[in-house]
């Protein structure tokens, strides 16, 4: 069907939808304009020059409106130059972004930014690679988010480093000061992140992980406690990738030798397990989940309670107690959007065991279930390179073009494009 | 003194003998024609409101439901419409033109709605609109009511003029006269509206699935 076609078939529906035959509501406009009609008085002079002072005044208000109301922020950038498509790239170590409002973004050479879009108190920019040092003036009602692959950071008021490695699909988040939500893969409902805190997410195989930077006096020598979301046996330790981190200009060295062993988390008793998780407290969860009892948990917790423990079993790597939790969700909550999503994290968990087949199932089960849920980017993406994997590359080039027509600028749109050039 | 006729009053057959007079003045009226009827307007016929009303309203509400969509209140526009009628219709040079005289009303109401309602988004800083629907689970009136989110975009006289022609059916003459604009503005002006509308449309996935789903009834033939 043509573009035109489609207009006119919506044409037709709106007049179909409006009928020629008045209802009784609208009939009751007859009465009313009789009475209008019998009513209407002309005004005199006076109720003229009333009516004009009103007008004069309302035009003096909206005058006042006009020039007091907030502008849209704008920006300049400075060592920097705006490419094709609204790209900013830094050309050198000064470069910088400069709101309207204050607020400032430092950008390393070689970083590639865009501007997507400008508001009163804020904007949404899109890392496309690189490394920025954000500094954002608080203000009540502010609005920012940086889209990095598929992760977004909602920041208030707040400085910190963020930086986004293309290759490695990678998001490595260094918090100064104030408070960011980060929302992705494995972020189901944003993780709200505090002062101190280092977070590194890849994209790539699934893992997240937060270390609190501020316990200086830690010993280097202890286990890295994650806050991970790994559902597999590959993930690199947060150490690892702290140090990884630690190799790209910006982010201080000293950061990988004195990871925290635990995350700060602000844990109240009695509070809802899913709070708790979001603010990292999984350890915590999975304590009283285990003090329950593991077994009556699954089987009697109500649902928010549930998709917490399995949330928190996730992020701490406890992967038999994650894949009983989300298979517990789907047969007791079946339908619910936890239920839906829990079939995307069996993929993801069965994919690290490298169960293959049964991944390939979770990740189909949830496109089947939630075609347009939060995880289609994700399962389509992890799909096409499952196939390829376990049946060929001429299975997975029918579903590389579905994704790609789907996220063209998506995570796995470089590896879908390197499928279908091998063709 | 007018004749009975006029008045729409049927006069019985002769009563003299038992007989019973018939009086069947509203449906008589309702057959009048357009001159007529602009002499009782004139005339301060009593039965003006009702005849006009009983005339024109379906008409009006319609337009305006095609102008604006299932999510608009209409009604206090309709009695603007009638009430300019009242006040407007002495200026009438062509008692003929009666209907194309409420239809060139109504246009005019619309553009001034569109440009108070475009008024008042910006003073509100922004979009008042609701959120984008999810993209999933259309049903026809979720189509139609995406179809004014695009008629939104456009101009209050592209989309005047794009509401005649393509929802209402008019002539493309008529939709000159109602706009008050000549036919080439109109040509330009229907060009325009139509290329973003099928631009916005294009672009609503959700939407052209829909369409695509449900099929193409009958052609447009106002299109032609």
């Amino acid at each position: 069907m043509t573009p035109d076609q489609i207009v006119e078939r919506l044409g037709q529906l709106a007049r179909e939808t409006s009928e020629d035959e008045l209802t009784a509501r609208e009939n009751e406009g007859l009465p009313r304009l009789e009475r209008a009609l019998a009513q209407r008085v002309r005004g005199s002079r006076r109720a003229t020059v009333v009516r004009w002072s009103l007008l004069a005044a309302a035009l003096s208000v909206t005058v006042a409106v006009f020039f007091l109301r907030e502008r849209t922020l704008t920006f300049e950038v400075a060592h920097g130059k705006v490419g094709e498509g609204g790209y900013i790239v830094s050309e050198s170590a000064e470069a910088s972004v400069r709101f309207s409002d204050h607020s400032e973004l430092g950008l390393e050479p070689g970083t590639r930014l865009r501007v997507s879009q400008l508001e009163v108190r804020g904007a949404r920019m899109m890392l496309e690679g690189g490394l920025l040092h954000v500094h954002i003036r608080p203000r009540p009602a502010a609005s920012w988010a940086i889209d990095a692959g598929p992760y977004v950071v909602h920041v208030t008021g707040t400085e910190f480093d963020v930086a986004w490695k293309v290759e490695e699909q990678t998001l490595d988040l260094r918090l100064t000061k104030g408070s960011v939500t980060v929302e992705g893969p494995l972020a189901n409902g944003g993780i709200h992140m505090l002062a101190g805190q280092h977070l590194v997410a890849k994209a790539s195989d699934g893992s997240l992980s937060i270390v609190d930077e501020r316990n200086a006096g830690a010993s280097p020598s202890d286990a890295p406690t994650q806050a991970s979301a790994a559902p597999g046996t590959e993930t690199a330790s947060a150490a690892a990738l702290a140090k990884a981190a630690s190799t790209k200009p910006g982010i201080p060295s000293s950061a990988t030798t004195e990871i925290a062993p635990a995350v700060r988390v602000a844990r109240s008793v009695g509070a809802a397990w899913s709070a708790r998780v979001a603010h990292g407290d999984f350890a915590g969860v999975l304590e009283d989940a285990d003090r329950q009892g593991i077994d009556r948990t699954l089987a009697e917790a109500p649902l928010s309670d549930l998709a917490a423990v399995a949330d928190a079993a996730r992020y701490a790597r406890r992967q038999d107690i994650a894949r009983r939790a989300l298979d517990a969700l789907r047969t007791r909550f079946p339908g619910t959007v936890q239920a839906r999503d829990a079939a995307f994290f069996l993929g993801g968990l069965a994919e690290n065991q490298n169960e293959g087949p049964s991944a390939l199932e979770g990740y189909e089960t949830y496109l089947r279930e939630s075609p347009n849920g939060p995880y289609a980017s994700q399962a389509l993406g992890r799909r096409f390179i499952l196939v390829q994997r376990l049946q060929g590359a001429e299975a997975a080039r029918p579903m590389a073009v579905q994704y790609l027509d789907r996220f063209r600028d998506g995570p796995y749109a470089p590896n879908a494009r390197k499928l279908l050039q091998a063709q | 003194m007018k004749d009975a006729t006029d008045r729409g009053v049927r006069d019985a057959e002769a009563p003299e003998r038992n007989g019973r007079v018939l009086i069947f003045p509203e449906r008589r009226l309702a057959e009048a024609d357009d001159a007529s009827v602009v002499r009782i307007l004139l005339d301060g016929d009593p039965r003006a409101p009702r005849i006009v009303w009983q005339r024109f309203a379906p008409m009006v509400f319609r337009i305006f439901k095609r102008a604006f969509g299932p999510e608009h209140d209409i009604d206090d526009l309709v009695q603007e419409v009638f009430m300019v009628l009242f006040d407007r219709v002495v200026t009438l040079r062509e008692p003929n033109a009666l209907r194309a005289f409420v239809v060139s009303i109504t246009a005019h109401t619309i553009r001034r709605e569109l440009r108070r309602k475009t008024a008042a988004r910006w003073l509100m800083l922004g979009d008042t609109s609701a959120a984008r629907a999810r993209e999933a689970d259309l049903d026809s009136r979720e189509a139609v009511v995406r179809l004014y989110r695009i008629l939104d975009r456009l101009g209050s006289d592209d989309r005047t003029a794009f509401v005649l022609r393509f929802l209402e059916g008019l002539e493309l003459v008529e939709v000159a006269q109602a706009t008050n604009v000549s036919l080439a503005t109109t040509k330009r002006r229907l060009a325009r509206a139509w290329g973003r509308v099928v631009t916005h449309a294009r672009r609503d996935t959700a939407l052209v699935e829909y369409i695509e789903a449900i099929g193409f009834g009958r052609a447009a033939e106002v299109l032609t």
